[in-house]
């Protein structure tokens, strides 16, 4: 079985109801494509654990890094084995399953800490971040990787709380209830941390000085989007 | 009012940007819209060895089938069951045995007065209670039972029976922790040994005059009456000390 990297990161699923969040209590439905994924996947189909994988990897991934930095990759192995594990005892919603797998995501790490001499991740200046330059040979995939890096590296320069909120609910994908959840906290809690997170990011961008006159201080690929 | 306003339409702006939705020429929006950035293909490197492990994962648990789990489930009852009925039977023989050896210790020292042993008896009968014979312990699960030998392989020594208890005399509780049935009171039985009847009075009034306690056994130390502590001051007044009058009713409180 060969199961392709499809490269692009598909969209969030919208959120419920406004910013506000809303109750989650329905189930996972076949209605829902992700929700039947997970479905079929705790049913024991592969393709659909792949998709899983697919879709829900790259955020893990990059709040693995905003925790551990470069054993980010460790961690997200150790945490889809034991996803791969326990799915077939799973139930609830996308939402819930999001969280679950970050919830699970995020033990790693902190097993990952624990374990070893806490190596703060490393603040990545922001002269570094908008003079990384890519080879001048790559490709447009390649810059944005480049960018991306860098924003998550911005990001994990916060505070840990402010950081972990972030992103959980920008990156991840998790509401404010979730991320609680996630957190051991109150989605009050988390949406003020993740709003102080911004206006600290803010700040951190305001101080940077541009480049040249009308440049952007992050790539223009996100204005595209 | 302005200034709530003014709040609101900030934090509504943050959430926006926490959902991903870019506002124009904001940089926090576009930094968030950096980190959510498309996957590139080395983030999908453990693909292969997460759908591995997800399918060993499901070969494992596939022949885990409902009748499978049923079955051990079943299984794990019956090895519950088995050790709580293994429990139980250590149990109800420690009792036993406590019930046992506490009848045998009574038995053996007749309530503090040993059986007296002739001299003719006591080359072949060194001791006169056999379940008190250091080389012939009594297995503790085994109580003393005047129709049950002690140790039947003996032609000698026949199992001592049970004293008789005396009839104005009630039985003796059994030791803590003892079962009723086993270690209960047996009634008294004909003494078969033809050299040592049973002794008829009661075992803690005084020695039989005819029968002396043997030298080399010691009555049972608490059997013996303290010289300095006479028997419970309860039992009966102190001749000097009358008893404490007892207090008289409090009035009642106004």
């Amino acid at each position: 079985m060969k199961h392709q990297a499809t490269g692009t990161l598909p969209p969030l699923p919208p959120r419920k109801g406004t910013t506000r969040d809303a109750p989650v209590t329905e189930p996972a439905t076949e209605g829902d494509e992700l929700g039947a994924r997970i479905v079929a996947a705790a049913a024991g189909d592969e393709d659909a654990f792949a998709t899983l994988y697919r879709t829900l990897q790259p955020r893990l991934l990059r709040y693995a890094v905003s925790l551990v930095g470069q054993d980010a990759e460790d961690v997200t192995a150790e945490a889809w084995l034991q996803i791969a594990r326990d799915i077939r005892s799973f139930s609830g919603d996308t939402d819930a399953f999001r969280g679950w797998t970050a919830r699970i995501v995020r033990n790693r790490a902190l097993d990952q800490l624990r374990a070893r001499a806490r190596r703060p991740v490393q603040s990545t200046g922001l002269d570094e971040i908008f003079d990384a330059k890519a080879p001048d040979n790559t490709e447009d995939l390649a810059v944005e990787r480049i960018f991306t890096d860098a924003a998550i590296a911005l990001i994990a320069s916060l505070p840990r709380d402010q950081r972990e909120a972030v992103m959980l609910r920008a990156v991840v994908g998790l509401d404010a209830k979730s991320a609680g959840l996630v957190l051991g906290k109150s989605a009050a809690a988390v949406r003020v941390a993740a709003h102080r997170g911004l206006k600290n990011l803010g700040k951190r961008l305001a101080a940077t000085p541009a480049r040249s006159p009308g440049e952007t201080q992050l790539p223009p690929r996100a204005l595209n989007q | 009012m302005m200034r709530n306003s003014r709040n609101d339409s900030a934090r509504a702006r943050l959430e926006a940007i926490l959902d991903g939705r870019v506002v124009d020429g904001d940089p926090v929006a576009q930094l968030i819209a950096s980190a959510r950035g498309p996957a590139s293909a080395d983030e999908l490197a453990g693909l292969d060895s997460a759908v591995a492990a997800f399918g060993s994962a499901a070969g494992v648990t596939a022949p885990m089938s409902i009748a499978t789990r049923r079955g051990l489930r079943g299984l794990a009852k019956g090895a519950t069951a088995a050790t709580l009925a293994t429990k139980l039977l250590a149990g109800a023989a420690a009792a036993a045995a406590a019930g046992g050896i506490a009848l045998a210790a009574t038995s053996g020292t007749h309530g503090g007065h040993p059986v007296p042993v002739p001299s003719s008896a006591s080359a072949s009968h060194p001791l006169p209670n056999h379940s008190a014979h250091p080389s012939h312990p009594v297995h503790p699960s085994q109580p003393v039972h005047p129709s049950h030998p002690v140790h039947p392989s003996h032609p000698t020594h026949p199992a001592h029976p049970v004293p008789p208890i005396h009839p104005t005399q009630p039985p003796k509780p059994p030791g803590p922790g003892a079962p009723t049935s086993p270690a209960a009171p047996t009634p008294p039985t004909p003494n078969p040994h033809p050299t040592h009847p049973a002794h008829p009075a009661h075992p803690s009034k005084k020695p039989h005059p005819t029968h002396p306690a043997h030298p080399s056994k010691k009555p049972h130390p608490a059997k013996k009456p303290h010289p300095t502590h006479p028997p419970h001051p309860a039992k009966k007044p102190h001749p000097t000390h009358p008893a404490k009058p007892s207090k008289p009713p409090k009035p009642p409180k106004t």
